[in-house]
């Protein structure tokens, strides 16, 4: 169905939009202002005019970001909860391929209990798509685990397929089409998802209230996190995150977004609007939609159907990478997918929104080649520059010196670095007003946890960048990252791990440091904050990737951690323990697997 | 904690030996693909100018 039936936005998101989108336009304008102001002291060159058009375009991204969080600053009124009067036939799906079997099914199993708890009744299907009999042999294994453990023989079920086309997103489609017919809702998760009861039956009873309402997705809190690298990535989607979403949740109107897992979706609605086809041609931009969550929120929207989010739901957990390399691995499966979605940029019928999201997405990637693009044009540019023409005019009895913009310029990277930080700070005084940094070990506390994690992804950032920088240019040239397993669980890094990852970036910020201490070296100082990192590499992957104390980035989940999380945790060892006692048996290694096309 | 022997004979009681009995029951809905990609448009020149000029020998 192509029909442009989507719902308009009201007439507040409207506004909002417009006050948004004008924010980000005078950010960027004034920066591109000043920083062509400054270039023309010199001569106007081709690298200044590069600079000028990379500055309006990184500093509108930076600015959009600091937007999302200021419109989320605003407190939402409490909702009560929905009462739910009625039992909807519900599935809870865990697509897996790969995974750890005994995780994911004592994932479940605390899930089945919280259910039960909630007096819910709820069928949990997991849909494996792993291939490897020796990873068949262990899911069937642990699902008989899971069997005695809950009892769950005629409500938790497990399928294999047997032919994996579509990966994730047609794992799900294969299964609406074999059973979609008996449920009216599905709750789709990850195999790292953890959702309460109390959620579930929140998010059913919130899809029974609203006959219009084809997806809602809830703001998964990341938990187990034990390194530096995780703990701060942990605290950040704790403190900052229901901000960030909840400002997305007033830009979106009715027109919101999916992250694939821990939401809910109508069965009726998903199934006569998501059947996602091949793109013509070949991987990377051609093939299977990688990042098919955003496409089946957009052909949701283009239904008809309202896409909310909602942060306000809580008992909806995942798990999160413990170290960089982890993260960047992941970056490069959504880096490839989100780039793809410029071929459905203009895909008939869709909602302005819904196109604007495709955007950011293949931006979110774009930036990090941008701002990469920017340091070496900046450099280039003071290279290149003219000598100084101090006698203009021919009969001229005084020099005419360049007006001094470094003041202009210093503001500008004050700027930049504000709209950086300038919306984590915001949310801590926020937090802190409103006594939501009690949850976080107090205001203090958690003051020092914003801080640190600031601290900790400036630095990072350069590192990133270039990682960001390499997966663009490797799906720009076509190729195909494949859609690897997950490595979840992994743990702490050696230098020597993180050496061979990471060595090209340490020489890449070598050269960088070198050649500007030649050809440029009144630039040195400015760059140091990104060439120093990047040599740093292999050592800061490293040493974020150690374990630290749970004092350090606490967040409300440990410090009350909810019943499911316990739970899960307490079948897991328990069982862990059991499997240990065992007779030895082949281990499998997931991170060798591949997921099939 | 359960004996791991001992869970699984409770477990055969439970489901089938066969993990395909272990599938949820088939339900079938259909599930339309969907069109994402416009079709590319052809430019037909001549077919444009015959229109243009009508009764021309072109």
């Amino acid at each position: 169905m192509t029909a442009r039936t989507h719902i308009s936005p009201d007439p507040t998101t409207v506004r909002l939009r417009v006050v948004a989108l004008a924010f980000t336009a005078l950010a960027a304008v004034s920066a591109t202002v000043l920083v062509t102001d400054a270039a023309l002291q010199d001569g106007f060159q081709i690298w200044d005019a590069i600079r000028s058009g990379l500055i309006l375009v990184t500093t509108g991204w930076l600015a959009w970001g600091a937007t999302l969080a200021l419109t989320g600053l605003w407190p939402r009124r409490a909702k009560p909860p929905t009462p739910l009067t009625t039992q909807p036939s519900t599935a809870v799906l865990v697509p897996i391929c790969n995974e750890d079997p005994v995780a994911t099914f004592a994932r479940i199993a605390a899930m089945d209990r919280s259910i039960v708890a909630e007096h819910l009744d709820l069928d949990i299907i997991v849909l494996s798509d792993t291939r490897a009999p020796e990873g068949q042999a262990a899911e069937q294994a642990a699902f008989r685990m899971l069997i005695a453990e809950t009892g769950g023989a005629g409500r938790i079920y497990y399928r294999n397929r047997t032919e994996n086309r579509g990966r994730k997103a047609g794992n799900v489609e294969d299964f609406i089409r074999r059973s979609g017919g008996a449920y009216d809702y599905a709750v789709t998760l990850d195999a790292d998802s953890l959702m309460s009861g109390a959620a579930l039956r929140e998010m059913i009873a919130r899809m029974e209230a609203d006959p219009t309402l084809g997806l809602l997705q809830t703001l998964p809190r990341i938990v187990g996190a034990q390194s530096f690298f995780g703990r701060a990535m942990q605290f950040a989607s704790s403190l900052h995150g229901p901000v960030f979403t909840r400002g997305l949740e007033r830009l979106q109107g009715a027109t919101g977004p999916y992250w694939g897992h821990n939401a809910i979706v109508r069965v009726s609605a998903f199934a006569a609007s998501c059947g996602l086809p091949e793109l013509s041609g070949k991987a990377p931009f051609g093939g299977h939609i990688l990042s098919h969550d955003y496409v089946e929120a957009a052909l949701l929207a283009r239904g008809g159907w309202r896409v909310e989010a909602d942060s306000t739901i809580d008992g909806s957990f995942e798990e999160g990478p413990e170290n960089v390399l982890a993260y960047a691995k992941r970056d490069r499966r959504w880096c490839q997918g989100n780039l793809q979605h410029v071929r459905l940029l203009y895909a008939p019928g869709l909602a302005g929104w819904s196109r604007y999201v495709f955007m950011q997405g293949i931006f979110a990637y774009l930036v990090s080649v941008l701002w990469a693009v920017f340091l070496i044009s900046t450099v280039a540019g003071t290279v290149f520059a003219p000598e100084p023409n101090y006698f203009p005019n021919a009969y001229q009895l005084f020099p005419v010196f360049p007006s001094d913009r470094t003041r202009e310029i210093t503001a500008l990277v004050l700027g930049i670095v504000g709209l950086l930080i300038m919306p984590k700070v915001a949310i801590l005084a926020q937090a802190a007003l409103v006594g939501r940094t009690r949850k976080f070990g107090g205001t203090l506390r958690a003051a020092g946890s914003v801080l640190s994690e600031i601290a900790l992804t400036s630095l990072l950032a350069p590192v990133m960048l270039m990682f960001q920088t390499r997966a663009v240019l490797q799906v720009l040239s076509g190729q195909d990252g494949g859609w690897p397993s997950h490595a979840r669980g992994e743990g702490a890094l050696t230098f020597s791990q993180a050496l061979r990852s990471s060595a090209w970036i340490a020489v890449t910020g070598v050269v960088a440091l070198l050649a500007t201490a030649q050809f440029a070296p009144a630039l040195m100082l400015w760059l140091l904050p990104v060439t120093l990192p990047m040599i740093a590499a292999p050592a800061l992957i490293s040493w974020s990737s150690q374990p630290i104390a749970r004092r350090n980035f606490a967040v409300p989940e440990e410090l009350d951690t909810p019943a499911v999380v316990a739970d899960y945790r307490a079948i897991h060892d328990r069982w862990r323990a059991g499997i240990l006692n065992r007779p030895a048996q082949p281990r499998v290694e997931p991170e060798r697997q591949h997921v099939p096309a | 904690m359960k004996n791991v022997a001992e869970t699984t004979e409770m477990v055969r009681t439970l489901i089938s030996e066969e993990p395909e009995g272990w599938a949820p029951p088939e339900a079938p809905l259909d599930m339309p693909e969907q069109t994402l990609e416009r079709r590319a448009i052809r430019l037909d020149l001549t077919h444009l100018v015959r229109m243009m000029l009508p009764r021309q020998r072109i």
